[in-house]
């Protein structure tokens, strides 16, 4: 099954009070959640997910809160996908090579103007091999 | 030169996009104002471009694959469309001037015949790109492209940041950062905001051009007037002086794209060096043009994953590109406001549609050098923002708006550049083409 939005959300729980969690606690519960088998920094999450929030559309935290309550995954829902990927990206995780034993450093809203060069699938991260 | 837009330097572009303060306020319109420029009677169909100096080179994305030779001649090999008045051979030399231009990196073979070396280096494949260049050799190469390998005459080297609307390192050639010498000669006067709406013709040849600046109504004359706006306002300009071509604003159209995900068992999509890796001819051409579609296919390489534990890059993107045909159903037409043409688009063709459909049963052979889990499809994207059409080339007049050379066949002393006068669309991106046209004809016409 896959969520095609909040309204889809709204619609799954009408009898509901939806605005229980804040945006910040439903923003956190949706990425450790979603990576409970990772070691993220909640101090972290959190900075992220408010941070987060202010590149987005003015709507981006009512959807998130409706998620929240049918605790979406990212599987179901295109957006909790791009906002776990997104927390991903501004961590050190993929820096570490994707060691899922270390713990996960928020290092700042990912972002190529403040930090060009940092795609951590690039050859400056994965150099050709010389045989 | 009539400029409409102004110039709004790419530094202070980059702050805008870190949100710093800029020396001055961006004197161009953003994206939505941009949309409010056409009347758009599909409005579910956008069409994308960039108002400003520099143009579409602020916000392209730099993929310069040559068309190939018998992308030309389509009606004769293919029976679909028309054939170009101009060929391959034609404009061999002409690309290689272009590349050398914009520093072009690429590869050593190349699927279309090429008698020079690409200036620079080619960008390093993926993981997943070796894999398929071993498999289908010369179709599948570095894509050609117009993001720096090296760094070169102040521009940076590519880094794979994947923003290339706006190259953070500026990596990417721009009208900016590769082309100012033209402006900077002293024979040419440069004015900025002057929005050209129409011409005066007289006696088959344009007297005057008409435009608007700054609110006031002037108007200006020339032994030859070249019109270098889209296709969009190319065609409307041209209607607002009353060409009576019957294919002036006809035969508007865009390729098609949409997103093949591939999910991979235990292989890493890592190592490009670039935003597109390399481009794939395998589903390009042959005898199937007759029915369906020509497809491209790009390696992309921005940062997307997988959420999936221990499976993270384990994923490849494939942006899949398909031809289309001119359509009487897509055009352009004057409105009530001269300023903004009124643009119909009545969607892809059934040809393009079953290019796709092709597409999708045959992708998985194709990709069978890989470990594949499973293939999800996206969405075709709205937009591919390469507008095609409109004013199409042709050897006479009966069939076209300009002729090999570019020039109109009725207006002997006008000559319209671009995509417009693209006989018929390929797969491959337009930039290096529309180039080559440009420079083909200036050399033959004076």
């Amino acid at each position: 099954m896959t969520l095609a939005g909040a309204g889809t959300a709204l619609l799954a729980i009408p009898g509901m009070a939806f605005m229980a969690a804040s945006y910040t606690e439903a923003a956190k519960g949706l990425i450790l959640n979603e990576l409970d088998y990772l070691k993220p920094e909640k101090a972290g999450v959190e900075q992220f997910v408010q941070e987060y929030a202010l590149s987005m559309t003015p709507n981006f935290p009512i959807k998130i809160r409706s998620l929240y309550m049918v605790r979406a995954s990212a599987s179901q829902s295109k957006l909790v996908n791009d906002m776990v990927q997104d927390y991903l990206l501004s961590t050190d995780f993929f820096r570490n090579r994707m060691d899922e034993q270390k713990p996960l450093k928020y290092l700042g809203l990912y972002n190529p103007y403040k930090t060009p060069c940092a795609n951590p699938f690039s050859n400056l991260y994965y150099p050709p091999q010389v045989s | 030169m009539l400029e409409r837009g102004h110039h709004f330097p790419h530094a202070e572009r980059v702050k805008e996009r870190r949100g710093e303060q800029t020396v001055y306020p961006n004197p161009n319109p953003d994206y939505n104002q941009t949309q409010q420029t056409i009347l758009n009677a599909t409005p579910e169909k956008r069409w994308i471009y960039t108002l400003g100096f520099g143009g579409s080179s602020n916000c392209w994305f730099g993929c310069t694959p040559r068309f190939m030779p018998n992308d030309f001649k389509m009606k004769t090999l293919y029976g679909v469309g028309e054939d170009w008045p101009v060929q391959y051979d034609d404009l061999e030399p002409y690309y290689t001037v272009v590349e050398e231009i914009m520093s072009i990196s690429g590869p050593a073979e190349t699927p279309f015949p090429k008698k020079s070396a690409y200036p620079q280096p080619p960008h390093l494949f993926t993981d997943v790109d070796q894999r398929l260049k071993k498999a289908y050799g010369n179709l599948y190469i570095n894509q050609p492209t117009a993001r720096a390998r090296v760094a070169t005459n102040g521009r940076g080297a590519c880094c794979a940041s994947a923003v290339c609307s706006l190259c953070p390192v500026n990596a990417k050639f721009t009208i900016e950062n590769g082309s100012m010498s033209v402006y900077e000669d002293p024979r040419v006067e440069l004015l900025y905001g002057a929005q050209v709406y129409s011409l005066e013709l007289a006696n088959d040849a344009v007297r005057h051009v008409h435009f608007v600046q700054d609110g006031r109504e002037q108007k200006v004359t020339g032994e030859v007037i070249a019109l270098g706006a889209n296709p969009i306002f190319n065609a409307n300009i041209l209607l607002n002086a009353g060409d009576r071509n019957v294919f002036t604003g006809k035969g508007l159209g865009e390729q098609i794209g949409l997103d093949a995900r591939v999910f991979l068992k235990d292989l890493q999509h890592v190592g490009g060096s670039t935003w597109v890796n390399a481009n794939g001819y395998m589903l390009y051409d042959g005898d199937h043009r007759k029915e369906y579609a020509a497809c491209l296919m790009e390696s992309s390489n921005h940062p997307y994953v997988r959420v999936e534990k221990g499976k993270w890059r384990d994923i490849v993107t494939f942006r899949m590109v398909f031809e289309d045909l001119p359509s009487q159903d897509s055009y352009v037409v004057p409105s009530g406001d001269r300023m903004r043409p009124k643009v119909h688009y009545g969607g892809p063709t059934a040809y393009a549609l079953k290019g796709i459909e092709n597409m999708k049963q045959k992708l998985p052979d194709i990709l069978a050098c890989l470990p594949v889990e499973k293939i999800i499809y996206e969405e075709p994207h709205n937009s591919e923002a390469h507008i095609l059409g409109t004013t199409r080339m042709s050897a006479d007049a009966a069939k076209g708006v300009v002729d090999r050379h570019l020039i109109h066949h009725q207006y002997r002393n006008l000559f319209v550049l671009g995509s417009g006068a693209f006989t018929t669309f390929t797969p491959s991106n337009p930039t290096l083409t529309l180039s080559a046209l440009s420079l083909y004809a200036a050399d033959k016409s004076f």
